[in-house]
């Protein structure tokens, strides 16, 4: 019956294209034919390789202009363009990026719109990362909008649980929040924040839970005594623990590259040598 | 990560490493802003009691608690940590003003009452009338 | 109510009805009499007079509940589907305060945190006396989809006691109003007075 009901279906459709135009339906077997021949589904994304040459330029261009902090230049997943970063050079490469102008004063904030060669205005987001592995095992990331140029750059640093990294306030005012939400959750501490306090968790919350020692569910819960008449923290007692299935599933997204790690794809563009920038002036 | 010279490690010396400052180049600028904190945090301290509905407890005795929320991290030397304290010192007085805190949350953090006091085996249990 | 219209005509017999055995009364569902009270058999005159006062009184709470918006999370839309015309709840005397002094029931609708917990129980609290509560959605019920989360209060019912439990991620909006509708039955059988007398 259901057969049927598709045939009819089908044939009305046939019926209802007739009387609008034969090339119409003449374009329609065309395209249905050129959708065969390429492999290719629509939704996969189109790199487009003019604008991928002009990021590399781009970035080998920040790399010669701030050789002190540049570090790496990649590719990440095809034409995503990535500076890695030494830390002590965030705010000179940040402001660099939003307005691109070499000789620019570092600790003000600057308005002018000169001669660019990029103009990185917006601020998407900065976030943080957390590689327990490594000897500096946390990373922010800050991602940048050139919305002039149409272009995404990231920035990324690194750190380890100590050392503190200078806030990007003077340059974007929006990395307020951003940075907030990083040094709550990871545990990055931001020098020259206006007001550096904890954003998401609980008031008096202890530990910093994106890192990848923290446990899903946490160390405390919350229950009313009303003994105390108040809201107390107890030590979590689950009924059942969080249980992880992972089952094999023969849908599987990627099966060709099941023996890769993630960034296998990335392609360096420019690598600069071992240890740049100088520490701090004075020991501890 | 010794770079520069003067930093030659000794067998059985503990290795020295060059790092940036938070705030305090040395631990005497780190013990000056520790005490700066703790005065500006007992001038705070009357209001606070009041504010956040503490005073079933004498000032005196609130003054002791605040006092031992500082003593209890004075075994640390490494300054950049103590530099990070002191920052989370002045976040804290500053969320105090602005009353960002319940109170509830103030008596949890500084008294934590229930936080240590599971027993563990049957006896403790038993005896509690838990089990 | 049609089965009191149609024993109107009996009006002597009806005090009779309520007191007699239920399989006489072929009107009335088990457990309730003809006029709906489900207060049968009193013991005595004081008594009696008390459950009348008991019926008026839970007549009143029943017929005009109004609740405190606690919209936390996304059930807060199907609060939001609850009092739009489809659902209408004003119809059943429904109407959102935003004070909780001014309301008897609380809808705890969405995901409570640890942070939020301690204004719950101070809301709570501040809701004058005869209150109720109606946890809507998993969240609130049992921490829900978050319950392995590290800040997440598994059940509101940790800070306040709960009446009805309306389950869903997010309910529907009818589920919400059949939870409602069994709130008003829930305290259509409240013995206040009752009780009262007897202590």
């Amino acid at each position: 019956m259901l057969g049927s009901v598709i045939r009819q279906a089908v044939s009305r459709q046939i019926v209802r294209n007739a009387p609008i135009s034969t090339t119409a339906v003449a374009a329609q077997t065309q395209a249905t034919g050129e959708k065969k021949e390429s492999p290719k589904k629509p939704t996969i994304w189109k790199i487009d390789e003019h604008k991928r040459e002009r990021l590399a330029n781009f970035g080998k261009y920040a790399a010669e202009c701030l050789p002190k902090f540049v570090q790496k230049v990649q590719f990440a997943a095809g034409d995503e363009l990535e500076l890695l970063i030494h830390p002590s050079g965030v705010v000179p490469v940040l402001s660099f990026l939003k307005v691109s102008f070499i000789d620019i004063i570092l600790t003000e904030p600057i308005n002018f719109q000169g001669n660019h060669s990029a103009q990185f205005t917006n601020l998407t987001f900065i976030t943080g990362m957390d590689v327990p592995t490594r000897k500096n095992r946390l990373e922010v990331i800050y991602a940048l909008y050139s919305v002039r140029f149409n272009a995404r750059v990231r920035v990324r640093t690194y750190t380890d649980e100590i050392a503190p990294i200078d806030s990007v306030t003077p340059v974007f005012k929006g990395a307020d929040w951003y940075e907030r939400e990083v040094y709550d959750m990871y545990g990055v501490w931001f020098n020259n924040h206006p007001d550096l306090r904890r954003i998401l968790t609980d008031y008096g919350f202890e530990g910093h839970p994106f890192r990848k020692d923290y446990p899903l569910s946490g160390y405390n819960e919350v229950r009313y005594d009303p003994e105390l008449k108040r809201v107390v923290y107890e030590p979590s007692e689950l009924a059942q623990e969080f249980r992880k299935f992972d089952l094999n599933t023969p849908w599987e997204q990627f099966p060709a590259f099941r023996n890769q790690s993630i960034t296998s794809g990335y392609e360096t563009i420019l690598e600069t040598a071992a240890e740049p920038a100088p520490a701090a002036p004075q020991n501890k | 990560m010794s770079s520069t010279a003067g930093r030659v490690v000794r067998a059985g010396q503990s290795a020295v490493r060059t790092v940036a400052p938070v705030k305090s180049n040395n631990s005497a600028e780190a013990r000056m802003s520790v005490l700066q904190a703790y005065k500006e945090f007992q001038r705070l301290t009357p209001k606070f009691w009041w504010d956040f509905g503490l005073h079933d407890m004498p000032l005196g005795v609130f003054r002791a608690v605040i006092k031992k929320q500082f003593t209890k991290n004075g075994h640390l030397t490494d300054v950049r940590v103590v530099d990070r304290l002191v920052g989370e010192t002045n976040m804290h007085m500053e969320s105090i003003r602005m009353a960002y805190y319940n109170p509830d949350h103030v008596r949890n953090y500084l008294f934590a009452e229930n936080v240590e006091a599971k027993p563990k085996d049957f006896l403790s249990k038993f005896l509690n009338g838990k089990e | 109510m049609l089965s009191a219209l149609r024993t109107a005509g009996a009006f002597g017999t009806r005090r009779l009805a309520s007191t007699q055995a239920i399989a006489s009364n072929s009107e009335a569902p088990k457990g309730i009499a003809t006029t709906g009270t489900p207060f049968l058999n009193p013991s005595s005159k004081a008594e009696y007079a008390l459950a009348r006062l008991d019926d008026v009184m839970n007549l009143a709470q029943r017929g005009s509940i109004w609740p405190l918006t606690f919209g936390l999370a996304c059930c807060a839309v199907e609060m939001m589907h609850f009092a739009a015309p489809r659902y209408d709840m004003d119809r059943y005397g429904v109407v959102f305060r935003a004070s909780p002094r001014q309301a008897d029931l609380i809808f705890v609708a969405g995901t409570v945190t640890n942070k939020m917990a301690p204004a719950l129980r101070r809301i709570y609290d501040q809701m004058p006396e005869a209150k109720w509560v109606i946890s809507m959605g998993s969240c609130a019920n049992g921490g829900g989809y978050y319950h392995y989360a590290y800040s997440v209060l598994r059940g509101c019912d940790r800070v306040i006691p709960v009446d009805i439990y309306v389950p869903g991620c997010p309910p529907t909006a009818e589920a919400l109003l059949y939870g409602v509708l069994q709130l008003q039955k829930k305290i259509k059988r409240k013995r206040e007075a009752q009780l009262w007398y007897r202590r």
